[in-house]
């Protein structure tokens, strides 16, 4: 009598059987341990973290020409008990005419303690480049680490021609307003 | 110039950012270390700087590093030897360690002044984290571990430094005199 262990016609159903056993055994030991991993994040101490908490409609929004920088300001307050780590940064802006903006941004202070009961006015220029297309710009204002929401932006880029009133200059004292009145007063 | 406002609070439901919940905290993760296995621990904080990384990569500079990384070679190289060495395989099954918070939350209590009277008082319990959402298990890249690693040594560059603004003495100074570490180091003994 011939035994081979290669597929043959009468031996495929016990090595069905076979593999279907392996492969349910890999299936449950998989699936134990993840359940196991995820009980001990449930069962490990929390990191007590910190919420954001806006007053009234906190969109930053602002016009700029191309080649100018305009600032964006938020007042931050700490009300927790201890101090606490803000660090800004702005995502990627795009514009309702599917243009996406990169933006060139520094803030100040890009990195700073705030203690309990203080608060912190951050700054953020953004130096919008020659050459950037006339738009609506929209993004979000990120303060790391406290979770995926982050403050509204709204840019509104005119161009000379375009604009009624003159967005700042570089080194000027920057022009913003509500949206869709460029050069208007602050929100 | 545009202006707005926000609060900084604490989660609700949960007992809040104190001295006493951020050294329970601590003293729970220490007490920790002693359950779990290190291929545990390592991983959890992989998971947890490639989630640091997710966030960052929102960012405009996140996006430009990451841009750059997955450019070129070293992106690539990254990637391929993640998933040879199957550091994909084990970094994503595991709960992301919230690295930032935990960062912040130690420096916080370097800068607490009542550590003294929090530490004589009978020690606080770490609140366990529950099913709290951002702790599930997320798929890791080595390009976010790396973006996650880069956000977090800049972070902690950043904290040491501010802790040690406040008191740091001038660039160049010269001491002389029996307070100088010169006179006083082992050396000249």
């Amino acid at each position: 009598m011939r035994i081979s262990n290669g597929d043959q016609l009468g031996g495929g159903g016990f090595a069905e059987l076979l593999q279907l056993q392996a492969e349910f055994q890999t299936r449950l030991s998989e699936e134990v341990l993840r359940y196991l991993r995820r009980l001990q994040g449930v069962l490990e101490p929390h990191a007590p973290g910190t919420v954001v908490q806006p007053e009234g409609d906190a969109t930053l929004a602002g016009s700029v020409r191309p080649g100018a920088t305009l600032t964006l300001s938020v007042e931050v307050e700490n009300r927790q008990r201890v101090h606490t780590v803000v660090t800004p940064a702005l995502t990627p802006l795009v514009a309702n005419t599917g243009v996406a903006w990169f933006p060139s941004a520094s803030a100040t202070p890009s990195y700073g303690f705030i203690a309990p009961e203080e608060t912190v006015s951050l700054t953020l220029s953004v130096a919008a480049p020659d050459g950037l297309p006339p738009g609506q710009y929209r993004g979000m204002l990120v303060l790391r680490g406290f979770g995926a929401g982050g403050l509204p932006v709204v840019l509104d880029v005119s161009t000379a021609d375009s604009a009624e009133a003159p967005a700042e200059q570089p080194g000027e004292e920057p022009a913003a307003g509500p949206v869709g009145t460029p050069g208007g007063p602050a929100r | 110039m545009s202006t707005s406002r926000v609060r900084l609070v604490d989660e609700s439901d949960r007992g809040g950012r104190t001295t006493a919940t951020l050294l329970g905290s601590l003293g729970g993760r220490l007490a920790a270390l002693h359950v779990i296995t290190g291929a545990d621990a390592v991983g959890a904080l992989l998971a947890g700087f490639a989630a640091l990384g997710r966030d960052v990569g929102r960012t405009a500079e996140g996006a430009r590093l990451r841009e750059a990384l997955a450019a070129g070679r070293p992106g690539a190289n990254a990637e391929r030897l993640w998933e040879a060495l199957m550091l994909d395989r084990w970094t994503s099954a595991l709960p992301p360690s919230p690295v930032l918070d935990l960062l912040r939350n130690d420096l916080a209590l370097l800068l607490a002044d009542d550590v003294d009277e929090t530490l004589d008082l009978p020690p606080v319990p770490p609140e366990p984290s529950g099913a709290a959402a951002g702790r599930e298990p997320q798929p890791t890249t080595a390009t976010d571990v790396v973006i996650g690693l880069w956000a977090f040594a800049r972070e902690l560059a950043a904290g040491v430094e501010a802790l040690a603004g406040p008191t740091l003495p001038a660039t160049e100074r010269v001491l002389v005199g029996p307070s100088s570490p010169a006179t006083t180091g082992p050396l000249l003994r």
